[in-house]
Protein backbone atom coordinates (compact mmCIF):
# COMPACT_ATOMS: atom_id res chain seq x y z
CA UNK A 1 0.00 0.00 0.00
CA UNK A 2 1.41 3.28 -1.12
CA UNK A 3 1.84 5.97 1.47
CA UNK A 4 -0.67 7.69 -0.38
CA UNK A 5 -3.24 5.15 -0.41
CA UNK A 6 -2.13 5.12 3.58
CA UNK A 7 -2.88 8.79 4.03
CA UNK A 8 -6.50 8.51 2.39
CA UNK A 9 -7.47 5.58 4.02
CA UNK A 10 -6.64 6.41 7.26
CA UNK A 11 -8.52 9.99 6.64
CA UNK A 12 -11.50 8.09 5.40
CA UNK A 13 -11.38 6.07 8.89
CA UNK A 14 -11.34 9.24 10.86
CA UNK A 15 -14.37 10.72 8.87
CA UNK A 16 -16.19 7.83 9.33
CA UNK A 17 -15.18 7.63 13.23
CA UNK A 18 -16.38 11.41 13.33
CA UNK A 19 -19.35 10.88 11.88
CA UNK A 20 -20.41 8.07 14.19
CA UNK A 21 -19.37 9.64 17.38
CA UNK A 22 -21.73 12.46 16.50
CA UNK A 23 -24.23 9.65 16.04
CA UNK A 24 -23.94 8.24 19.60
CA UNK A 25 -23.60 11.49 20.94
CA UNK A 26 -27.43 11.74 19.47
CA UNK A 27 -28.27 8.20 20.65
CA UNK A 28 -28.33 7.31 17.16
CA UNK A 29 -27.35 4.07 15.22
CA UNK A 30 -24.70 5.18 13.28
CA UNK A 31 -24.65 5.10 9.52
CA UNK A 32 -24.29 1.50 7.74
CA UNK A 33 -21.48 3.19 5.55
CA UNK A 34 -18.94 4.25 8.42
CA UNK A 35 -19.68 1.36 10.72
CA UNK A 36 -18.20 -0.78 7.58
CA UNK A 37 -15.71 1.85 7.10
CA UNK A 38 -14.82 1.09 10.64
CA UNK A 39 -14.81 -2.23 10.93
CA UNK A 40 -17.67 -2.64 13.31
CA UNK A 41 -20.80 -4.91 11.79
CA UNK A 42 -23.96 -3.07 11.88
CA UNK A 43 -26.20 -6.34 13.41
CA UNK A 44 -23.83 -6.57 16.58
CA UNK A 45 -24.19 -2.39 17.04
CA UNK A 46 -27.77 -2.60 16.90
CA UNK A 47 -27.85 -4.56 20.35
CA UNK A 48 -26.31 -2.11 22.06
CA UNK A 49 -28.71 -0.20 23.92
CA UNK A 50 -27.55 3.48 22.93
CA UNK B 1 13.55 23.82 36.90
CA UNK B 2 12.30 21.05 34.38
CA UNK B 3 9.09 19.06 34.07
CA UNK B 4 10.21 16.15 35.83
CA UNK B 5 11.51 18.39 39.11
CA UNK B 6 7.74 20.42 38.30
CA UNK B 7 5.87 16.90 38.49
CA UNK B 8 8.19 16.01 41.42
CA UNK B 9 7.11 18.97 43.50
CA UNK B 10 3.58 18.42 42.37
CA UNK B 11 3.71 14.92 44.07
CA UNK B 12 4.87 16.47 47.06
CA UNK B 13 1.79 18.39 47.00
CA UNK B 14 -0.50 16.04 46.15
CA UNK B 15 0.53 13.63 48.75
CA UNK B 16 -0.96 16.12 51.08
CA UNK B 17 -4.31 13.75 53.14
CA UNK B 18 -6.68 16.52 52.31
CA UNK B 19 -6.01 16.32 48.99
CA UNK B 20 -5.69 12.49 48.69
CA UNK B 21 -8.98 12.45 50.39
CA UNK B 22 -10.56 14.94 47.21
CA UNK B 23 -9.25 12.75 45.17
CA UNK B 24 -10.54 9.63 46.17
CA UNK B 25 -14.05 11.32 46.33
CA UNK B 26 -13.69 12.15 42.86
CA UNK B 27 -12.63 8.91 41.85
CA UNK B 28 -15.24 7.40 43.71
CA UNK B 29 -18.13 9.68 42.74
CA UNK B 30 -16.76 9.23 38.87
CA UNK B 31 -16.42 5.80 38.75
CA UNK B 32 -20.41 5.44 40.30
CA UNK B 33 -21.14 8.05 37.38
CA UNK B 34 -19.64 6.33 34.62
CA UNK B 35 -21.04 2.83 35.70
CA UNK B 36 -24.61 4.72 35.59
CA UNK B 37 -25.90 5.28 32.19
CA UNK B 38 -27.64 8.78 31.91
CA UNK B 39 -25.10 10.38 33.94
CA UNK B 40 -21.37 11.72 32.74
CA UNK B 41 -18.85 13.81 34.40
CA UNK B 42 -20.10 16.73 32.98
CA UNK B 43 -23.40 16.65 34.58
CA UNK B 44 -21.71 15.73 38.24
CA UNK B 45 -19.07 18.43 37.81
CA UNK B 46 -21.81 21.11 36.96
CA UNK B 47 -23.91 19.71 40.10
CA UNK B 48 -20.90 20.20 42.08
CA UNK B 49 -19.94 23.34 41.38
CA UNK B 50 -22.00 25.24 43.91
CA UNK B 51 -21.26 23.11 46.33
CA UNK B 52 -17.70 23.51 46.05
CA UNK B 53 -17.38 27.02 46.11
CA UNK B 54 -16.71 27.47 49.17
CA UNK B 55 -14.06 24.71 49.50
CA UNK B 56 -10.61 25.09 48.85
CA UNK B 57 -9.86 24.98 44.95
CA UNK B 58 -7.09 22.71 44.44
CA UNK B 59 -9.18 19.86 46.18
CA UNK B 60 -12.22 21.12 44.35
CA UNK B 61 -10.74 21.08 40.90
CA UNK B 62 -8.46 17.55 41.99
CA UNK B 63 -11.86 16.64 42.95
CA UNK B 64 -13.33 17.05 39.43
CA UNK B 65 -10.55 15.57 37.39
CA UNK B 66 -10.96 12.84 39.60
CA UNK B 67 -14.47 12.46 38.42
CA UNK B 68 -13.48 12.77 34.65
CA UNK B 69 -10.77 10.50 34.69
CA UNK B 70 -13.33 8.24 36.91
CA UNK B 71 -16.22 8.33 34.64
CA UNK B 72 -13.70 6.97 31.60
CA UNK B 73 -13.03 3.81 34.04
CA UNK B 74 -16.52 3.31 35.20
CA UNK B 75 -18.19 3.74 31.72
CA UNK B 76 -17.01 0.10 30.70
CA UNK B 77 -18.53 -2.03 33.77
CA UNK B 78 -21.96 -1.58 32.31
CA UNK B 79 -20.93 -1.38 28.38
CA UNK B 80 -19.60 -5.06 29.29
CA UNK B 81 -22.48 -6.23 31.84
CA UNK B 82 -25.28 -4.46 30.55
CA UNK B 83 -24.78 -4.00 26.80
CA UNK B 84 -25.33 -0.26 27.42
CA UNK B 85 -22.69 2.08 27.73
CA UNK B 86 -22.35 4.40 30.98
CA UNK B 87 -20.60 6.96 28.73
CA UNK B 88 -20.90 7.69 25.38
CA UNK B 89 -16.92 6.93 25.05
CA UNK B 90 -17.38 3.58 26.09
CA UNK B 91 -19.69 2.08 23.36
CA UNK B 92 -17.35 0.32 21.87
CA UNK B 93 -16.63 -1.47 24.73
CA UNK B 94 -19.87 -2.95 24.34
CA UNK B 95 -19.79 -4.27 21.15
CA UNK B 96 -16.79 -6.90 22.10
CA UNK B 97 -17.16 -6.53 26.10
CA UNK B 98 -20.97 -8.06 26.25
CA UNK B 99 -20.11 -10.19 23.66
CA UNK B 100 -16.94 -11.99 26.37
CA UNK B 101 -19.33 -11.65 29.15
CA UNK B 102 -21.74 -13.57 27.80
CA UNK B 103 -19.22 -16.56 27.23
CA UNK B 104 -18.27 -16.41 30.38
CA UNK B 105 -15.39 -13.99 30.11
CA UNK B 106 -16.96 -11.15 31.84
CA UNK B 107 -13.80 -10.92 34.50
CA UNK B 108 -10.97 -11.08 31.76
CA UNK B 109 -13.37 -8.05 29.90
CA UNK B 110 -13.51 -6.24 33.14
CA UNK B 111 -9.56 -6.79 33.85
CA UNK B 112 -8.21 -5.77 30.31
CA UNK B 113 -10.85 -2.68 30.07
CA UNK B 114 -9.38 -1.52 33.81
CA UNK B 115 -5.85 -2.85 33.12
CA UNK B 116 -5.51 -1.05 30.22
CA UNK B 117 -7.45 2.85 31.23
CA UNK B 118 -4.50 2.61 33.68
CA UNK B 119 -1.79 2.27 31.76
CA UNK B 120 -2.98 4.81 29.04
CA UNK B 121 -4.03 6.97 31.99
CA UNK B 122 -0.47 6.73 33.30
CA UNK B 123 1.48 7.45 29.69
CA UNK B 124 -1.33 10.05 28.51
CA UNK B 125 -0.41 11.88 32.37
CA UNK B 126 3.05 11.96 32.07
CA UNK B 127 2.77 13.10 28.22
CA UNK B 128 0.91 15.92 29.68
CA UNK B 129 3.45 16.53 32.21
CA UNK B 130 6.02 16.65 29.82
CA UNK B 131 4.11 18.59 27.18
CA UNK B 132 2.70 21.63 28.89
CA UNK B 133 5.71 23.25 29.69
CA UNK B 134 6.49 23.56 25.96
CA UNK B 135 2.96 24.38 25.07
CA UNK B 136 3.24 27.10 27.36
CA UNK B 137 6.27 28.83 26.44
CA UNK B 138 4.31 28.94 23.25
CA UNK B 139 1.28 30.38 24.11
CA UNK B 140 3.10 33.25 26.32
CA UNK B 141 3.57 34.78 22.97
CA UNK B 142 0.24 34.94 22.44
CA UNK B 143 -1.86 38.46 22.98
CA UNK B 144 -5.51 39.13 22.32
CA UNK B 145 -5.49 38.44 18.22
CA UNK B 146 -4.17 35.10 18.97
CA UNK B 147 -5.96 33.98 21.51
CA UNK B 148 -9.38 34.90 19.54
CA UNK B 149 -7.97 32.92 16.42
CA UNK B 150 -7.48 30.24 18.85
CA UNK B 151 -11.45 30.42 20.40
CA UNK B 152 -12.68 31.15 16.56
CA UNK B 153 -11.52 27.68 15.78
CA UNK B 154 -12.21 25.64 18.19
CA UNK B 155 -16.15 26.99 17.80
CA UNK B 156 -15.78 26.00 14.42
CA UNK B 157 -14.87 22.54 15.38
CA UNK B 158 -17.02 21.98 17.89
CA UNK B 159 -20.29 22.93 16.18
CA UNK B 160 -19.23 22.36 12.43
CA UNK B 161 -16.13 20.47 11.93
CA UNK B 162 -16.68 17.36 13.56
CA UNK B 163 -20.60 16.52 13.75
CA UNK B 164 -23.19 15.44 11.26
CA UNK B 165 -24.79 18.86 10.73
CA UNK B 166 -23.05 21.89 10.38
CA UNK B 167 -25.86 23.85 10.11
CA UNK B 168 -27.70 22.35 13.41
CA UNK B 169 -23.59 22.51 15.38
CA UNK B 170 -23.52 26.05 13.94
CA UNK B 171 -27.36 26.90 15.03
CA UNK B 172 -25.99 25.35 18.84
CA UNK B 173 -23.12 27.34 19.12
CA UNK B 174 -25.07 30.73 17.94
CA UNK B 175 -27.60 29.99 20.22
CA UNK B 176 -24.69 29.40 23.00
CA UNK B 177 -22.89 33.07 22.00
CA UNK B 178 -26.58 34.87 22.37
CA UNK B 179 -26.87 33.25 25.93
CA UNK B 180 -23.99 34.79 26.78
CA UNK B 181 -24.60 38.10 25.78
CA UNK B 182 -27.33 38.33 28.25
CA UNK B 183 -25.97 40.72 31.46
CA UNK B 184 -23.84 43.37 32.16
CA UNK B 185 -21.78 44.19 29.59
CA UNK B 186 -17.76 44.25 31.03
CA UNK B 187 -16.49 47.34 29.08
CA UNK B 188 -19.45 49.89 29.70
CA UNK B 189 -21.50 48.68 32.36
CA UNK B 190 -24.53 48.69 30.35
CA UNK B 191 -27.01 45.93 30.34
CA UNK B 192 -27.69 43.92 27.67
CA UNK B 193 -30.56 41.17 26.80
CA UNK B 194 -31.80 41.57 30.81
CA UNK B 195 -35.14 42.54 29.43
CA UNK B 196 -35.39 44.54 33.12
CA UNK B 197 -35.04 41.68 35.19
CA UNK B 198 -32.32 42.17 37.87
CA UNK B 199 -32.04 37.80 38.27
CA UNK B 200 -30.72 38.75 34.97
CA UNK B 201 -28.28 41.42 34.97
CA UNK B 202 -26.00 38.56 36.34
CA UNK B 203 -26.03 36.58 32.90
CA UNK B 204 -26.92 32.99 32.80
CA UNK B 205 -25.55 30.71 35.27
CA UNK B 206 -23.36 28.36 33.49
CA UNK B 207 -24.70 25.56 36.11
CA UNK B 208 -27.65 26.21 35.53
CA UNK B 209 -27.53 26.24 31.85
CA UNK B 210 -25.03 22.50 31.85
CA UNK B 211 -27.13 21.08 34.58
CA UNK B 212 -30.82 21.71 32.45
CA UNK B 213 -29.20 20.59 29.48
CA UNK B 214 -26.99 17.60 30.85
CA UNK B 215 -29.77 16.54 33.69
CA UNK B 216 -33.27 18.08 32.37
CA UNK B 217 -33.04 17.49 29.22
CA UNK B 218 -31.32 13.99 28.46
CA UNK B 219 -34.26 12.99 31.44
CA UNK B 220 -37.18 14.14 29.02
CA UNK B 221 -34.94 12.66 26.29
CA UNK B 222 -34.90 9.15 27.68
CA UNK B 223 -38.57 9.24 29.18
CA UNK B 224 -39.85 10.48 25.64
CA UNK B 225 -37.91 7.17 24.53
CA UNK B 226 -40.56 4.40 22.98
CA UNK B 227 -38.40 1.96 23.02
CA UNK B 228 -37.82 1.32 26.59
CA UNK B 229 -36.18 -1.64 28.02
CA UNK B 230 -35.35 -3.71 30.99
CA UNK B 231 -31.57 -4.36 31.26
CA UNK B 232 -30.19 -7.84 32.19
CA UNK B 233 -26.46 -7.76 34.31
CA UNK B 234 -24.74 -10.44 32.51
CA UNK B 235 -23.21 -11.89 35.88
CA UNK B 236 -19.19 -12.50 35.94
CA UNK B 237 -18.29 -15.68 36.05
CA UNK B 238 -14.95 -17.30 36.75
CA UNK B 239 -11.50 -15.61 37.43
CA UNK B 240 -11.83 -11.46 37.03
CA UNK B 241 -8.36 -11.86 36.00
CA UNK B 242 -6.56 -12.31 32.58
CA UNK B 243 -4.64 -15.54 30.77
CA UNK B 244 -1.12 -15.13 29.26
CA UNK B 245 -3.04 -15.42 26.14
CA UNK B 246 -4.98 -12.46 27.13
CA UNK B 247 -2.05 -10.64 28.43
CA UNK B 248 -0.30 -11.54 25.26
CA UNK B 249 -3.16 -9.97 23.33
CA UNK B 250 -3.60 -6.79 25.21
CA UNK B 251 -0.65 -4.96 26.04
CA UNK B 252 -0.22 -3.84 22.42
CA UNK B 253 -3.10 -2.38 21.96
CA UNK B 254 -3.52 -0.67 24.89
CA UNK B 255 -0.48 1.24 23.85
CA UNK B 256 -1.61 1.86 20.22
CA UNK B 257 -4.93 3.27 22.24
CA UNK B 258 -3.25 5.12 24.06
CA UNK B 259 -0.81 6.89 20.86
CA UNK B 260 -4.45 7.17 19.52
CA UNK B 261 -6.31 8.81 22.03
CA UNK B 262 -4.18 11.22 23.07
CA UNK B 263 -3.48 13.60 20.47
CA UNK B 264 -7.21 13.37 19.79
CA UNK B 265 -8.47 14.34 23.06
CA UNK B 266 -6.16 17.08 22.91
CA UNK B 267 -7.80 18.39 19.73
CA UNK B 268 -10.81 20.35 19.72
CA UNK B 269 -14.14 19.10 19.86
CA UNK B 270 -12.16 15.66 19.09
CA UNK B 271 -13.71 13.85 22.00
CA UNK B 272 -13.15 10.28 23.61
CA UNK B 273 -15.56 8.52 21.10
CA UNK B 274 -13.79 9.32 17.77
CA UNK B 275 -10.32 7.83 19.65
CA UNK B 276 -12.35 4.59 20.73
CA UNK B 277 -13.96 4.15 17.43
CA UNK B 278 -10.51 4.73 15.35
CA UNK B 279 -8.92 2.34 18.04
CA UNK B 280 -11.19 -0.66 16.95
CA UNK B 281 -10.79 -0.12 13.67
CA UNK B 282 -7.10 -0.03 14.19
CA UNK B 283 -6.80 -3.41 16.63
CA UNK B 284 -9.50 -5.05 13.84
CA UNK B 285 -6.80 -4.39 11.09
CA UNK B 286 -3.86 -5.19 13.05
CA UNK B 287 -5.12 -8.43 14.68
CA UNK B 288 -4.14 -11.90 14.41
CA UNK B 289 -7.94 -13.26 14.64
CA UNK B 290 -9.67 -10.68 13.24
CA UNK B 291 -12.56 -13.82 12.50
CA UNK B 292 -13.01 -13.39 16.43
CA UNK B 293 -14.30 -9.55 15.99
CA UNK B 294 -17.86 -9.38 16.31
CA UNK B 295 -17.82 -12.19 18.55
CA UNK B 296 -15.75 -11.19 22.11
CA UNK B 297 -12.42 -9.97 20.81
CA UNK B 298 -10.43 -9.06 23.97
CA UNK B 299 -8.42 -6.37 21.76
CA UNK B 300 -12.13 -4.72 20.93
CA UNK B 301 -12.30 -3.76 24.88
CA UNK B 302 -8.29 -3.38 25.46
CA UNK B 303 -7.73 -1.02 22.50
CA UNK B 304 -10.84 1.29 23.07
CA UNK B 305 -10.80 1.36 26.88
CA UNK B 306 -6.75 2.85 26.80
CA UNK B 307 -7.83 5.28 23.83
CA UNK B 308 -11.04 6.94 25.53
CA UNK B 309 -8.55 6.91 28.96
CA UNK B 310 -6.06 8.78 27.29
CA UNK B 311 -8.27 11.51 25.84
CA UNK B 312 -9.57 12.35 28.55
CA UNK B 313 -5.92 13.27 30.02
CA UNK B 314 -5.43 14.82 26.34
CA UNK B 315 -8.40 17.19 27.03
CA UNK B 316 -6.59 18.78 29.52
CA UNK B 317 -3.79 19.67 28.15
CA UNK B 318 -5.25 22.69 25.90
CA UNK B 319 -7.68 23.43 29.05
CA UNK B 320 -4.51 23.62 31.57
CA UNK B 321 -2.05 25.26 28.85
CA UNK B 322 -3.76 27.45 26.99
CA UNK B 323 -7.23 27.66 28.72
CA UNK B 324 -9.21 25.98 25.89
CA UNK B 325 -11.96 23.38 26.67
CA UNK B 326 -12.49 20.90 23.95
CA UNK B 327 -15.25 19.04 25.08
CA UNK B 328 -18.81 20.11 27.14
CA UNK B 329 -16.78 18.02 30.26
CA UNK B 330 -13.78 20.56 29.98
CA UNK B 331 -15.67 23.77 29.37
CA UNK B 332 -17.61 23.09 32.82
CA UNK B 333 -14.04 22.49 34.52
CA UNK B 334 -13.11 25.60 32.71
CA UNK B 335 -16.20 27.04 34.54
CA UNK B 336 -14.73 25.37 37.59
CA UNK B 337 -11.60 27.17 37.45
CA UNK B 338 -12.80 30.02 36.89
CA UNK B 339 -15.81 30.11 40.07
CA UNK B 340 -12.23 30.34 42.01
CA UNK B 341 -11.31 33.43 40.22
CA UNK B 342 -8.54 30.96 38.21
CA UNK B 343 -7.86 31.58 34.50
CA UNK B 344 -5.96 28.53 33.27
CA UNK B 345 -3.56 29.20 30.92
CA UNK B 346 0.45 30.24 30.96
CA UNK B 347 0.09 32.64 33.35
CA UNK B 348 -1.27 30.55 35.68
CA UNK B 349 1.57 27.88 35.36
CA UNK B 350 3.41 30.86 36.11
CA UNK B 351 1.42 32.45 39.12
CA UNK B 352 0.02 29.51 40.71
CA UNK B 353 2.82 26.33 39.78
CA UNK B 354 1.38 24.50 43.06
CA UNK B 355 -1.93 24.63 42.05
CA UNK B 356 -1.28 23.09 38.58
CA UNK B 357 1.43 20.42 39.14
CA UNK B 358 -0.38 19.53 42.42
CA UNK B 359 -3.75 18.31 40.03
CA UNK B 360 -1.53 17.26 37.65
CA UNK B 361 0.57 15.01 40.13
CA UNK B 362 -3.08 14.28 41.37
CA UNK B 363 -4.31 13.02 38.34
CA UNK B 364 -1.57 9.89 38.54
CA UNK B 365 -2.57 9.18 42.10
CA UNK B 366 -6.20 9.13 41.56
CA UNK B 367 -4.98 6.66 38.26
CA UNK B 368 -3.93 4.30 41.05
CA UNK B 369 -6.77 4.74 43.16
CA UNK B 370 -8.83 3.73 40.25
CA UNK B 371 -7.32 0.47 39.26
CA UNK B 372 -8.03 -0.54 43.19
CA UNK B 373 -11.89 0.59 43.32
CA UNK B 374 -12.34 -1.24 39.49
CA UNK B 375 -11.18 -4.55 39.95
CA UNK B 376 -11.22 -5.53 43.93
CA UNK B 377 -14.41 -3.77 44.06
CA UNK B 378 -16.76 -4.47 40.98
CA UNK B 379 -19.02 -6.50 42.84
CA UNK B 380 -20.19 -2.65 44.45
CA UNK B 381 -20.37 -1.13 41.49
CA UNK B 382 -22.74 -4.18 39.60
CA UNK B 383 -24.84 -3.43 42.97
CA UNK B 384 -25.55 -0.25 40.94
CA UNK B 385 -26.44 -1.40 38.13
CA UNK B 386 -29.72 -2.64 39.69
CA UNK B 387 -31.03 0.48 40.60
CA UNK B 388 -34.29 1.02 38.15
CA UNK B 389 -34.03 3.59 35.75
CA UNK B 390 -37.43 5.34 36.82
CA UNK B 391 -35.39 5.93 40.34
CA UNK B 392 -32.90 6.68 38.96
CA UNK B 393 -34.14 9.86 36.35
CA UNK B 394 -36.22 10.93 39.12
CA UNK B 395 -32.98 11.09 41.78
CA UNK B 396 -31.19 13.18 39.12
CA UNK B 397 -34.09 15.44 38.75
CA UNK B 398 -34.53 15.88 42.38
CA UNK B 399 -30.50 16.41 42.74
CA UNK B 400 -30.21 18.90 39.16
CA UNK B 401 -33.52 21.00 41.19
CA UNK B 402 -31.75 20.95 44.94
CA UNK B 403 -28.28 21.93 43.33
CA UNK B 404 -29.89 24.52 40.88
CA UNK B 405 -32.28 26.30 44.13
CA UNK B 406 -29.27 25.50 46.58
CA UNK B 407 -26.64 27.87 44.35
CA UNK B 408 -29.21 30.54 43.04
CA UNK B 409 -32.60 30.20 45.51
CA UNK B 410 -34.82 31.91 42.95
CA UNK B 411 -38.01 31.20 40.89
CA UNK B 412 -36.36 32.65 37.55
CA UNK B 413 -33.36 30.32 38.67
CA UNK B 414 -35.89 27.41 38.42
CA UNK B 415 -37.64 28.43 35.08
CA UNK B 416 -34.48 28.76 33.69
CA UNK B 417 -33.45 25.58 34.43
CA UNK B 418 -36.92 23.77 33.41
CA UNK B 419 -37.01 25.97 30.05
CA UNK B 420 -33.35 25.34 29.31
CA UNK B 421 -33.91 21.88 30.12
CA UNK B 422 -37.16 21.49 27.77
CA UNK B 423 -34.95 23.23 25.11
CA UNK B 424 -32.54 20.51 25.64
CA UNK B 425 -35.18 18.00 25.14
CA UNK B 426 -36.38 19.62 21.70
CA UNK B 427 -32.38 19.95 20.83
CA UNK B 428 -31.80 15.89 21.20
CA UNK B 429 -35.76 15.39 19.78
CA UNK B 430 -34.09 17.04 16.20
CA UNK B 431 -30.60 16.60 16.34
CA UNK B 432 -29.02 19.74 17.66
CA UNK B 433 -25.76 18.49 19.61
CA UNK B 434 -25.64 19.88 22.67
CA UNK B 435 -22.13 20.47 23.64
CA UNK B 436 -21.29 23.65 21.05
CA UNK B 437 -24.13 25.71 23.02
CA UNK B 438 -22.60 25.41 26.22
CA UNK B 439 -18.94 25.76 24.99
CA UNK B 440 -20.62 29.04 23.15
CA UNK B 441 -21.88 30.36 26.43
CA UNK B 442 -18.30 29.57 28.42
CA UNK B 443 -16.32 30.61 25.71
CA UNK B 444 -18.44 33.74 24.37
CA UNK B 445 -17.29 36.00 27.16
CA UNK B 446 -13.91 35.63 26.77
CA UNK B 447 -13.99 35.47 22.67
CA UNK B 448 -15.73 38.99 22.92
CA UNK B 449 -12.98 40.04 25.67
CA UNK B 450 -9.90 39.54 23.07
CA UNK B 451 -11.71 40.74 20.07
CA UNK B 452 -12.36 43.88 21.95
CA UNK B 453 -8.94 44.14 23.34
CA UNK B 454 -7.49 43.53 20.05
CA UNK B 455 -9.65 46.10 18.17
CA UNK B 456 -8.90 48.72 21.09
CA UNK B 457 -4.97 48.11 20.27
CA UNK B 458 -5.74 48.60 16.50
CA UNK B 459 -8.33 51.37 16.67
CA UNK B 460 -11.34 49.47 15.43
CA UNK B 461 -9.17 48.20 11.78
CA UNK B 462 -10.32 44.68 11.85
CA UNK B 463 -7.17 43.58 9.35
CA UNK B 464 -4.90 44.00 12.75
CA UNK B 465 -6.44 40.81 13.39
CA UNK B 466 -4.27 39.12 10.42
CA UNK B 467 -1.34 40.75 11.10
CA UNK B 468 -0.13 37.92 12.77
CA UNK B 469 1.09 35.25 11.22
CA UNK B 470 -0.13 32.92 14.58
CA UNK B 471 -3.64 34.68 14.18
CA UNK B 472 -3.85 34.32 10.64
CA UNK B 473 -2.54 30.79 10.44
CA UNK B 474 -5.74 29.59 12.96
CA UNK B 475 -8.25 31.68 11.70
CA UNK B 476 -7.10 29.99 8.26
CA UNK B 477 -7.58 26.18 9.92
CA UNK B 478 -10.71 27.55 11.45
CA UNK B 479 -12.02 28.39 7.98
CA UNK B 480 -10.63 25.07 6.16
CA UNK B 481 -12.45 23.36 9.29
CA UNK B 482 -15.60 24.97 8.09
CA UNK B 483 -15.22 25.00 4.55
CA UNK B 484 -13.57 21.21 3.31
CA UNK B 485 -16.77 19.13 5.46
CA UNK B 486 -18.66 20.79 3.55
CA UNK B 487 -17.40 20.33 0.17
CA UNK B 488 -17.24 16.75 1.74
CA UNK B 489 -20.76 16.38 2.28
CA UNK B 490 -21.64 17.82 -0.83
CA UNK B 491 -19.02 15.50 -3.15
CA UNK B 492 -20.77 12.95 -0.69
CA UNK B 493 -24.22 13.39 -1.51
CA UNK B 494 -23.36 13.84 -4.94
CA UNK B 495 -21.89 10.12 -5.33
CA UNK B 496 -24.73 9.16 -3.57
CA UNK B 497 -26.89 10.81 -6.37
CA UNK B 498 -25.43 9.79 -9.18
CA UNK B 499 -25.33 5.86 -7.59
CA UNK B 500 -29.04 6.03 -7.62
CA UNK B 501 -29.03 7.24 -10.92
CA UNK B 502 -27.13 4.84 -12.32
CA UNK B 503 -29.61 2.08 -10.30
CA UNK B 504 -31.85 3.59 -12.07
CA UNK B 505 -30.89 3.00 -15.13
Amino acid sequence: MTALQSLRSFFGAFRAAVHAAAAVDMHRTPDARDLKKLGIPKAAFSQIHL
Amino acid sequence: MGAFDFLMQGLATAADPMLLFYALIGVTLGTAVGVLPGIGPALTVALLLPVTYRLDPAGSLIMFAGIYYGGMYGGSTTSILLNTPGESASIITALEGNKMARKGRGGPALATAAIGSFIAGLIATLLLAFLAPTIVKLALVFGPREYFALMVLAFVTVSAAFGDSALRGLTSLFLGLALACVGIDQLTGQARLSFGQAELLDGIEVTTMAVAMFAVGEALFIAGQRDQHDDEVTAVKGSVWMSRSDWARSWKPWLRGTVIGFPIGAMPAGGAEIGTFLSYATEKKLSKHPEEFGQGAIEGVAGPEAANNASAAGTLVPLLTLGLPTSATAAIMLAGFQQFGLQPGPLLFATNPTLVWGLIASLLIANAMLLVLNLPLIGLWVKLLTVPKPWLYAGILLFATLGTIGANPSSVELGMLLGFGVLGYVMRLYGYPIAPIVVGLILGPMAEQQLRRALSISQGDWSYLLHSPIAATLLGIAALALIVPLILRARGKGQVLAQLAGDED
